[in-house]
């Protein structure tokens, strides 16, 4: 048992899902030729004005209010003065007196408990450029710089690197569930920095902290502060001080490495941006924005469980993935069977997804679809086996299960003549199964009924196969 | 006045400017007057006043998100000290 308690706080920048920057009509997309995608203005040429992308703002404070922050009646932004190649203005239009959210809160469920992790502000910025490091040079592509970003700031609420993680999780969902980014840690839409501090378990005050920078997934998060804790324990356990600094984590050799600090470190000289000027954001704004936000994660969840009793994995795994809830809502408002559809999407639906490297929301099936495919197995009309095969089908071409069951003849045989003509033929051709299970051998019993089905080509009730067949043995 | 030195030693230390004694004395002389003028702020009551971020509120135009340009790469390369392909070239940057 450790003799300290781990205080965390996260510093994440979510890139917004804009066509264009935050102010300048530059597009945003990807790959592009280096500084294809720049302009006058966030080339920082002199006499070039900005111009705020209204989107920007209005998925800023979209992001703040699911964060449950309080917005305030006026926003404006401030420059932060720095000198790097990666901004050619020498300084990031940012937020620092009247950022668009503060005091806000996400609900984390750790487990079976739930914990309110606060968040500090929510604030817009530009993001900077990206330099290219030579021997002798740097290369400089701008297209990046001017991209509208939010930072998410949290308290120093978070107290364990799996807590970090999960909080991260959560936090990606709720910005994926509201659609204001694509949140995509590993292609750089979401990124984190975090702070660690220890200290004596009880102690109030804050230890000496340290940065961590440059972890680019959920997994390097973990393992990050994961290996800061266990840095700064050793230290503390032999009598020495954590240096403040600001350290980078090193995937490949799962350490973090202190960064030569830099000179005249934090003296940002914020100001107004005299460029521009304060966005008023009304009541009226500010309650349509939030009217229109969806059910969040966490929410969605506990009511997966409370109104269709779900079991806490079945929840927890339909509402990772924003996708999966669409699908699962559109097939309950056509009043099916919950654990029916969440199996079917759990499972074949999931595995299909993965086995072809597709994302979900690529897959031509519908809510209605998953309906009708548990309606039909409900009614008993498909057996199991068929039900398999028809989703299979509308993965593929999008064909509704109705039309696949209809068109192909696929109705479950429950007609127990026929069944029974088909248990006859099976028992002529197999005799020595048949001995087997008259002399206590049961295993072939199972054969018998899967040459049944076969006979039936997956049509044949199985229940009623089995009933018939162990009828006759 | 040693203050003012001390602080125009500290601007143009974070603007990157380099200054030989004569012309940072002449610099913090002025950076001390324009400071001190600003100081008249202070005789003001602001006490139940609301910090002001701009003049303007409400009155900024917005722009919606769609894209256009009006400038190719290579018109806004040409003012680039150099360059490499259309990559900006800049000294060596040590992290
Ligand atoms: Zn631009």
């Amino acid at each position: 048992m450790s003799r300290y308690e781990t205080v965390i706080g996260l510093e994440v920048h979510v890139e917004l899902k804009t066509q264009t920057k935050l102010f300048c009509r530059c597009a945003t997309s990807f790959g592009a030729q280096p500084n294809a995608h720049t302009c006058p203005v966030c080339l920082g040429h002199p006499g070039a004005l900005p111009v705020t992308n209204e989107q920007a703002v209005l998925l800023a404070l979209r992001a703040a209010l699911a964060l449950q922050c309080t917005i305030p009646p006026v926003t404006s932004f401030d420059r932060k003065n720095y000198f790097y190649p990666d901004s050619p203005k020498a300084y990031q239009i940012s937020q620092f007196a009247h950022p668009i959210g503060r005091n806000g809160v996400v609900e984390v469920a750790f487990g079976r408990t739930t914990e309110r992790i606060r968040i500090h502000q929510v604030h817009l910025e530009e993001d900077a450029g990206k330099l290219i490091h030579e021997p002798y040079r740097s290369l400089v592509d701008l297209n990046r710089a001017g991209t509208p970003l939010i930072e998410i700031v949290t308290e120093p609420d978070l107290r364990s690197a799996e807590h970090a993680k999960m909080f991260l999780e959560q936090l990606r969902d709720i910005i994926l569930y509201c659609g204001v980014s694509d949140g995509k840690m590993e292609e750089g839409s979401l990124r984190c920095d975090a702070n660690v501090s220890l200290r004596p378990i009880g102690a109030t005050t804050l230890g000496t902290k340290t940065e961590i920078k440059n972890m680019n997934s959920f997994r390097a998060v973990q393992g990050g502060i994961a290996y800061e804790v266990a840095r700064q324990t050793a230290l503390l356990d032999r009598g020495e001080r954590v240096v403040q600094q600001t350290r980078r984590w090193d995937e490949a050799q799962s350490i973090t490495i202190a960064m030569r600090s830099k000179e005249q470190a934090q003296d940002y000289r914020y100001f107004a941006d005299p460029d521009l000027g304060g966005i008023a954001l009304s009541d009226q704004l500010i309650t349509q924005v939030r009217d229109a936000l969806p059910e969040l994660p966490l929410a969605k969840r506990q009511r997966y469980e409370q109104q269709y009793g779900l079991s806490e994995y079945d929840a927890a795994s339909l509402t990772a993935h924003v996708a999966l809830t669409k699908l699962f809502d559109e097939a309950m408002a056509h009043a099916a069977d919950a654990k029916t559809v969440a199996n079917v999407l759990l499972g074949d639906v999931c595995a299909y997804a993965n086995a072809h490297d597709a994302p979900l929301s690529t897959l031509p099936i519908t809510g209605a679809h998953i309906a009708q495919l548990a309606a039909l197995l409900a009614q008993g009309t498909i057996s199991q086996p068929i039900a398999k095969k028809v989703l299979k089908q509308t993965l593929q071409t999008g064909e509704a299960p109705n039309d696949i069951v209809a068109t192909q003849g696929l109705t479950q045989i429950q007609d127990s003549d026929a069944i029974d003509a088909l248990v006859t033929q099976v028992i002529t051709a197999h005799p020595q199964s048949v001995a087997d299970v008259r002399s206590g051998k049961t295993q072939a019993l199972g054969f018998l009924v899967g040459q049944v089905m076969r006979a039936s080509q997956g049509k044949a009730n199985p229940a009623l196969v089995n009933e018939l067949l162990k009828k006759r043995l | 006045m040693h203050e003012q030195t001390d602080v125009a030693s500290h601007v143009a230390a974070l603007a990157l400017l380099h200054l030989d004694a004569q012309r940072h004395a002449a610099l913090a002389q002025q950076l001390h007057e324009i400071v001190q003028y600003a100081h008249k702020l202070y005789e003001v009551d602001v006490a139940h006043v609301d910090p002001m971020s701009h003049g303007v509120v409400a009155a900024v135009p917005w722009r919606t998100d769609t894209c256009a340009r009006d400038t190719t790469v290579e018109q806004l390369l040409h003012s680039a000290p150099a360059r490499e392909g259309t990559f900006y070239v800049v000294p060596p940057v040590i992290e």
